[in-house]
């Protein structure tokens, strides 16, 4: 029987269980990486670093864990923060532009306008690309997109509108070809 | 004409909701995580007590009553001595199952009382 996330937590907690927090990374890499992978623009090898500072602060961090949100959703948070950190720092130090191709694992061909989106995407406010992302990307609620981030639903739902104003066309030429 | 909502869903599903394959990156979170903690467990740590506990009893009073072992021994050689002669008196083989079971049990409770 699998076993809960909770049931996974409390075995950290209480017995340092390395092998029950390797469970908790295997069940939600995909998640956080998928969501880094998106606000960062599609910098995967960035995601990647960012998602492996973050499944590190939340090893040390798991005994603040209330169980409010679900783990998945408190993984995420602290992603958000990591990229929040990094964005703070690319300010003081530049680093290399998000490169134009993104690494994609799978290889899978673009369509053109899931790239043009992508694209357009980059021109979003980080906060906004990631309300964005988590509420269609990865199907979270208002709620529990609002948990992650650390904002107040009101926040979220405007980062969402504001977003949606900014792909309207793109939206709107693509509803008219669909 | 779709919704709004449904179009970005589409879309970013399409593009950033694929499942992201592991490609070792557990691993790499497991070897970059802090060394372990060393906590023992409750259980492991109660055991611990009790031996502790057991071997220092054992020793203080080991000292203190140094004088007195002396007499101990002596008497159980004697009674040896006595055992020895009396082997085919089936109450010795009586005293000696009993001694063995209250050692079993006394072992066994020792056990379950460190593995809760």
């Amino acid at each position: 029987m699998e076993l809960k996330d909770t049931d996974l937590i409390a075995r950290v907690l209480v017995d340092d269980d390395r092998n029950a927090f390797a469970e908790l990374v295997r069940r939600h890499q995909s998640v956080l990486r998928g969501f880094l992978r998106r606000v960062t623009g599609g910098d995967a090898a960035l995601a990647d670093d960012l998602a492996q500072e973050t499944c590190i602060a939340a090893y040390k961090n798991l005994a603040k864990y209330g169980g409010a949100s679900s783990f998945g959703t408190w993984l995420v948070g602290i992603g958000y923060n990591r990229y929040r950190q990094w964005c703070r720092k690319k300010k003081e130090t530049p680093l290399p532009d998000i490169p134009e191709t993104p690494d994609d694992a799978h290889g899978t061909p673009e369509k053109g306008m899931e790239m043009d989106v992508r694209e357009a995407m980059k021109g979003l406010r980080a906060e906004e690309r990631a309300a964005l992302e988590l509420c269609y990307g990865q199907g979270m609620s208002h709620d529990e997109a609002a948990a992650a981030l650390g904002c107040p639903l009101g926040t979220l739902k405007t980062h969402i509108l504001r977003a949606k104003q900014q792909l309207r066309i793109l939206l709107s030429a693509y509803s008219e070809n669909a | 004409m779709k919704d709004e909502d449904d179009i970005l869903k589409e879309l970013m599903s399409g593009t950033g909701g694929n499942y992201v394959m592991d490609d070792g990156f557990t691993r790499r979170v497991m070897d970059s995580l802090p060394r372990a903690r060393n906590r023992m467990t409750s259980a492991r740590r109660r055991t611990a007590l009790i031996l502790a506990a057991t071997a220092i009893g054992c020793s203080v009073s080991a000292i203190l009553s140094a004088p007195a072992l002396a007499e101990v021994a002596r008497s159980f050689s004697e009674i040896t001595g006595k055992i020895s002669a009396n082997t085919n008196d089936p109450s010795f083989y009586i005293y000696v199952a009993c001694a063995l079971a209250a050692s079993s049990i006394c072992a066994l409770s020792c056990l379950r009382f460190g593995r809760n």
